[in-house]
């Protein structure tokens, strides 16, 4: 007579496969007797099947205590001594048929054993058997065991299976089989001690002594030594991961991070969160072009947090309230390093070394501080006493300032040789031409150059510096914030772009404001030349058309022939953007020296230029210190189809940004403590301690609500080893 | 469907062939209600009745005694009746079998042997059945799954000749769950054994009867002399016949008794049920020992008994009970007779397996024990581990209480943080009833008192001697959970104990069905207690049998081609009660359900709350989606969350956005086989419902 045992998890179809497998041998004219071992087991706990079979009629009916083979639905049994998985086994003459992984990393007990092996699990969820947290595995087993013991034929276990009432999806139920019988493989295990494990105890109060039971049956002391974590097959954890905002934002902005924190109304830690990317945040929540709330998730459900304002928002009230960012480091490095160019690059690479308490110089070529940031930006949109605040919160740092200092290529390399590293973020301060015929007519202005002259309070610049026509020729920042100021002087101001208005790479908000301002925007036109007539200046321009690109996203505009025509002007301001003044520098580690800024990023944005000094100063610090460099990892964003919005609420955006409207993030794959995880657990299996929510993998069975119910996809799963 | 009728072998359990067994008599009334381990009997057939194998009207019923009535009266019409119960199920049924047998019905009942609760063990004992010895039925034990279905189909043949009726006994697990080969006969040969039912006394409207009027001590005594002599005489006369019958037909042969090497016994083994072959597999090659095995068990075959064991110096019985009750019989029949050393073994309780090791040891110790004279000797436990007597050491001290910890500290400050229930638990993965319970103590706090009828709650909780409330409860019989809680209210009154919260927690079977009558007496006495229903639309506990909880369209293992009623409008039965307090919610919306337990434990009376409690495996739907079934159930107003108060003042509480039903519906597995217009249908009666009681709220508020 043979005895079979089946191990396997409520929900496996340990008993279905039992029984189908007696019915194949009962096909092959062997008797057979199917004798379930379990009592109120639920779906997952450990349930076992015994199977006799022999060529007589069976009349013993008690358990199977010596089996031959043993079928194990799931290897992680083993290890339970409540399970009795090897309880009994015939070590020696005894076969095992097992559902694992070839490279089975934990033979636990099976030290001697041979078995016949496959990974079943792989192969009934290709089939869609069962739950993933918990597949189907029991018939498709019954493949390895045919093939294996060679005791019958697959057909007749197929037939067997055809004919089960008890089973779904047979059809691939049988290709499963199949499979498992192709994949089955013979191995067996060392007979080495050191494969073996320690086997897990069984659960909860056992009653050794009998003389100590009570006289009725009353239970004692909970189920804590019941660890149903046994059960898992799908391990939740929490992993936070980058939000499309963050992930949008040129400096990498920790967005939802500070604003989780702003949620809570601990407004300062938002800020110093926010301040540890960015040392301007009152700055760029006025003059970013916020890429951050193009990405917003929220945009797919409502409209998009208002992260610019709110970013405004904290860096007005830090100085509002004289807030002083710390510095992290108390133990000083004993390493200079020279900043060349103060504007946003230069001054986030200061801040970030000096805040990690390294000695930081920066030379600038003008006698105040600040680069594109107070020349190139319009009162109107960034007010001087604004950037001062934040430039002196990195001054208060105890940074070095050198003032009216240009850099040339000799005094750079004196600075190479007198410093342990070199930073050089001057940017780009020449205006780009048009290079076309006739542009060194004097009433031809440059945008940045113009902008500069009227930030630095030139005195030649008067009311009447402008005449009365002036016509902008661009699209960017720097074209817009022409426009705008030359409006400011009085005159009729149009621009003239060479793609259509949703192109413009300036801040969409800022050119509804120019528009409103009464800005004209013309689309679609190029400058050809120009020349004056008769004390008259005239721009020949062509008109396009919107061409397609398939590299890009924006348009190529194809110049359409013949459509020419001129316009007439007073001044005519070019800001097609801007180059490097000199090109004497060049990026290496070896020299220590660092390039940042527009000259690295050509991005010609505030938030990329800082984000180039921060990463900047991430390298200098490591390469003085002697620390292998950060590993960078494909950041895993997290989509609106990644979120559970039930959980949100639609509402527009709230004016001004504060509490209330930092309240709309979604926190984007990031956990801020919202408790679903903890209230929906049905296992009690989460916890709070100290602020920080833990997953009791003793007791977790793995159901998933956690994962699911999380709102911002800030919990991730994985197969159980 | 030829092929049905026709002679074929397969490999089944005996269940299953319980279920053949009433397809090949065809019975043409079935009743059920689901009791573990018998449910696969009801749902086999359900199975077969829905395939069009049998052509007979089922019936599920809310409780035993309904499922015992119904057939009753079925088969006092005409109708050749059958059902099938277990252990509780047995006992639920008591008053109307004894009827049964009183009224002279030949019914055939086949019940699933298991141990009597609480506490819950669902494993084989021959208790059930065995303390029910003296109820006017006949009962035969079957040892396997063949003689399950050939003692059914004898059974009709029996309880239809003699008009009593007839119980078939079989092992829960051992037979119930075990498979083997069995030859299922054809219909053409059973019909020929089994020629159809005529009722003793038939309903006739030109020739009116009134059946089983009262009666005086002038004629009981005839009455009862008349069926002892049926139940006695008759009864073994009848068997003799239709199992020589049988065996003409079909070849297999059974006598009121089995014997195996008795020719030369000097000790005999006597037995009932699937124990034994083991004990045949056991004694095999032993010389001098035989068994006898009670097939049919009343009535009680004295006379064979009294032949097989002559010669024999010493029996062991082995008692599937505590009270040794077939020692008792045959300590009875050798009154008068020789005195053979006669002991009792009790063994195999609760599933404890009996093994050819324990049957040597059962021999070992006949041999040993010395000559017993004396009438009634101490019964010979075996694998007993020593208890010294009644629990006298037992030492609570020596099991600390487990201490009550947060789980939480500060994250969200409305909701308790303490756990009730400790991890470990044995729930299924994403068990929404978990998270219902663990809100309902949150809410209520330590100074509760829990009655807990059968139901998933009752097994989930743990066995002992670990299980995961820690808060005192109380394990209590299905249809009672409203009573006892009145009781609990009752005691803590005398006592004058107060600050004591006295909660009922029950599932939708519990409260619904069989627990109906008990919750609606507690409901109109208004006593001050709070019955919680955790509503999983079906009988999770025993296997996804439909209740009247169980909406339309559901797939339910008893209702294979889905369930044509409406869910039974619970919150409108309650409400007729005029109780101070009832409330649906939902486990998406804790902190409703946990401010409705709250506002509960204030109001004095009878507090009804109704928890919607989403189940992955009955529900089939995979683990993670629990509380998003529960939300969409909220949503699309399948689930609307209301109070009501007094019976009277309807009050809508804060409902999410409307969605279409058709999103809740698609993500469960058992509405996959709904049609378009099903679909439109339940549409269509959710928006009814939900206009309803919106005027309910509009009336409220004005």
């Amino acid at each position: 007579m043979l005895e079979i045992r089946f191990h396997g998890r409520g929900g496996q179809g340990a008993l279905t496969a039992a029984r189908i497998l007696a019915s194949a041998f009962w096909k092959e004219k062997k008797y057979v007797l199917v004798l379930p071992e379990f009592k109120s087991e639920r779906r997952s706990a450990p349930i076992l099947v015994g199977l006799r079979v022999d060529e007589n009629p069976i009349i013993l009916r008690s358990a199977i205590y010596a089996p031959d083979y043993l079928i194990i639905l799931d290897a992680s049994l083993i290890r339970f001594k409540q399970a009795r998985v090897l309880e009994g086994f015939k070590r020696e003459s005894g076969l095992i048929i097992l559902n694992a992984v070839q490279d089975l990393k934990y033979p636990i007990g099976l030290a001697g054993c041979r078995a016949g092996i496959a990974d079943v699990d792989f192969i009934t969820q290709k089939y869609g058997l069962g739950q993933k947290a918990l597949p189907a595995v029991g018939t498709a087993m019954l493949g390895v065991f045919a093939k294996i013991t060679n005791l019958l034929n697959l057909e007749s276990i197929i037939e067997a299976t055809e004919e089960s009432d008890e089973l779904p999806k047979k059809g691939n139920n049988i290709k499963a089989v199949k499979e498992s019988f192709e994949r089955a493989k013979m191995i067996e295990f060392p007979a080495s001690d050191k494969l073996t494990e320690t086997e897990i105890p069984p659960a909860g109060i056992i009653f050794q002594d009998f003389k100590e039971l009570p006289g009725s049956v009353i239970s004692l002391s909970g189920t804590a030594k019941n660890l149903t974590g046994a059960w898992r097959k799908i391990r939740p954890y929490y992993q936070n991961k980058t939000s499309p905002c963050q992930n949008a934002c040129p400096l990498g902005n920790d967005i939802p991070y500070w604003l989780s924190l702003l949620k809570q109304g601990k407004n300062r830690q938002a800020w110093e969160k926010l301040m540890e990317k960015n040392p301007f945040p009152a700055v760029t929540g006025r003059v970013c072009r916020a890429f951050c709330e193009k990405s917003c998730n929220r945009n797919e459900f409502d409209e998009s947090v208002s992260i610019r304002n709110l970013e405004k928002f904290l860096g007005d009230e830090a100085s509002a309230r004289g807030w002083h960012p710390p510095v992290l480091e108390k133990k000083f490095k004993p390493f200079n390093i020279a900043v060349v160019g103060s504007g946003p690059a230069g001054l986030s690479c200061a801040y970030q070394l000096a805040r990690k308490n390294f000695r930081v110089i920066v030379f600038e070529q003008f006698p105040v501080l600040g680069g594109q940031l107070r020349f190139g930006i319009p009162e109107f949109r960034l007010p001087k006493d604004v950037l001062e605040k934040e430039i002196n919160n990195i001054i208060y740092l105890g940074v070095k300032v050198c003032k009216g200092i240009f850099v040339d290529q000799k005094f750079f390399e004196t600075i190479k040789r007198y410093y342990d590293a070199v930073f050089f973020a001057a940017g780009l301060q020449k205006s780009r031409k048009l290079n076309i015929e006739g542009e060194e007519n004097p009433d031809v202005l440059y945008g940045l150059d113009f902008l500069k002259n009227i930030n630095f309070g030139n005195k030649a610049i008067s009311s009447t510096f402008l005449g009365e026509k002036v016509v902008i020729i661009g699209g960017g920042n720097t074209a817009i914030d022409a426009a705008r100021t030359a409006k400011r002087f009085g005159s009729e101001v149009s621009i003239f772009y060479r793609r259509t208005k949703i192109e413009m790479p300036a801040i969409k908000e800022d050119v509804i404001l120019a528009e409103k301002e009464g800005i004209e925007i013309r689309e679609l036109l190029s400058p050809v030349r120009i020349f004056s007539k008769s004390g008259q200046n005239f721009l020949e321009c062509q008109r396009n058309q919107p061409g397609k690109s398939a590299e890009s996203s924006r348009n190529n505009p194809l110049p359409i022939e013949g459509s020419n025509f001129l316009e007439q002007f007073d001044n005519l301001i070019v800001a097609v953007g801007e180059e490097a003044e000199n090109s004497f520098f060049v990026e290496s580690e070896d020299w220590k020296v660092f390039l940042g800024g527009d000259i690295k990023t050509k991005a010609g944005t505030v938030p990329a230029a800082i984000g180039s000094g921060r990463e900047a100063a991430e390298k200098i610090e490591k390469i003085l210190l002697g620390e292998p460099p950060l590993e960078t990892k494909d950041p895993q964003i997290v989509k609106f189809s990644d979120l559970n919005p039930v959980y949100f609420n639609k509402n527009q955006k709230r004016e001004p940004a504060s509490r209330s409207e930092a309240k709309r993030c979604f926190s984007c794959g990031v956990c801020d403590f919202c408790g679903n995880c903890w209230k929906f657990c049905p296992h009690m299996a989460v916890s709070e301690k100290q602020g920080e929510l833990k997953i009791n993998y003793d007791y977790c069975k793995g159901c998933g609500i956690c994962a699911q119910e999380c709102p911002r996809s800030a919990i991730s799963q994985k197969l159980e080893e | 469907m030829e092929k049905i009728l026709e002679k074929f072998r397969k490999v089944m359990h005996a269940n299953e062939a319980a279920a053949w067994g009433a397809v090949r008599s065809k019975v043409q009334v079935i009743s059920a209600y689901p009791i573990t381990p018998q449910t696969t009997v009801a749902e086999k057939l359900a199975d077969f009745v829905a395939k069009g194998y049998l052509k007979a009207v089922y019936k599920h019923t809310e409780s035993e005694a309904s499922a015992a009535a119904l057939i009753m009266a079925a088969s006092r019409v005409g109708a050749r009746a059958f059902t099938a119960t277990s252990s509780q199920g047995l006992w639920l049924m008591a008053e109307q079998i004894y009827s049964a047998g009183l009224r002279r019905l030949p019914l055939v009942l086949v019940n699933v042997n298991r141990t009597l609760g609480p506490s819950w063990n669902i494993l084989a004992s021959h208790e059930d059945s065995l303390a029910l010895r003296d109820i006017p039925w006949l009962q035969f034990y079957a040892a396997d799954a063949q003689e399950v279905f050939d003692s059914i189909i004898i059974g009709y043949k029996i309880a239809e000749q003699i008009y009593s009726p007839v119980m078939v006994n079989l092992d829960g697990f051992y037979l119930s769950h075990a498979s083997e080969a069995i030859e299922i006969s054809s219909q053409d040969s059973v019909d020929n054994f089994l020629p159809g039912y005529k009722p003793l006394y038939p309903v006739d409207f030109e020739k009116p009867l009134v059946y089983e009027p009262s009666i005086g001590d002038d004629y009981l005594t005839e009455f009862r002399y008349i069926l002892t002599e049926n139940l006695e005489k008759k009864a073994k006369e009848a068997a003799k016949k239709a199992h020589f019958e049988f065996q003409e037909i079909f070849g297999r042969k059974y006598e009121a008794i089995e014997t195996y090497k008795m020719e030369k016994a000097k000790i005999a083994i006597i037995a009932l049920g699937s124990v034994a072959g083991t004990i045949k597999s056991a004694i095999e090659n032993l010389d001098g020992v035989g068994l006898i095995r009670i097939r049919m068990f009343k009535p009680f075959p004295k006379e064979e008994l009294m032949e097989s064991l002559r010669g024999v110096e010493t029996i062991a019985v082995i008692d599937r009970d505590m009270q040794k009750i077939v020692w008792r019989e045959i300590r009875g029949a050798f009154y008068a007779e020789q005195k053979p050393k006669l002991l009792s073994f009790p063994a195999g309780l609760g599933g404890r397996d009996v093994s050819p090791r324990r049957v040597l040891e059962i021999i070992e110790r006949t041999k040993k024990d010395p000559v017993r004279a004396e009438f009634d000797p101490e019964p010979i436990w075996i694998d007993l581990k020593e208890t010294n007597g009644g629990g006298n050491n037992f030492d609570p001290a020596k099991h600390p209480a487990v201490q009550i910890s947060a789980s939480k500290e500060n994250i969200l400050k409305e909701i308790p943080g303490e756990e009730y229930i400790s991890a470990g638990e044995f729930s299924c993965q994403g068990c929404g009833m978990m998270i219902a319970s663990r809100f309902i103590l949150k809410g209520l706090g330590k100074r509760t008192f829990e009655l807990r009828p059968a139901c998933c709650g009752s097994v989930v909780n743990g066995r002992f001697p670990n299980c995961a409330s820690l808060y005192p409860l109380q394990n209590v019989c299905f249809e009672e959970a409203a009573a006892e809680a009145s009781g609990a209210r009752a005691g803590f009154d005398a006592l004058e104990i107060e600050d004591v919260n006295v909660l009922a927690f029950a599932g939708d079977g519990g409260t619904y069905d069989i627990g109906l009558q008990a919750l609606s007496g507690a409901a109109e006495r208004n006593d001050d207690i709070i019955f919680v229903c955790y509503d999983n639309e079906a009988y999770m506990n025993t296997g996804v049998q439909r209740s009247s909880s169980t909406p339309f369209g559901a797939w339910s293992s008893t209702t294979p081609d889905l369930k044509s009623q409406p869910k039974k409008d619970i919150m409108a039965i309650m409400a007729a009660h005029k109780i101070p307090y009832a409330a649906t919610a939902s486990i998406a919306y804790p902190e409703d359900l946990l401010e409705k337990i709250r506002k509960a434990k204030e109001i004095k009376g009878f507090k009804f709350i109704l928890v919607f409690s989403s189940c992955p495996p009955g529900w089939k739907f995979s683990t993670e989606k629990t509380i998003e079934v529960a939300r969409l159930a909220v949503e699309t107003r399948i689930w609307p969350l209301y109070e009501i108060f007094n019976g009277e003042d309807y009050k809508a509480s804060e409902m999410p956005k409307k969605r279409i039903v058709e999103q809740y519906l698609k993500i469960q597995g058992r509405f996959s086989h709904l049609k378009e217009e099903d679909i439109v249908s339940i549409q269509k009666n959710t928006d009814k419902n939900w206009l309803k009681l919106e005027k309910l709220f509009k009336l409220f508020q004005e």
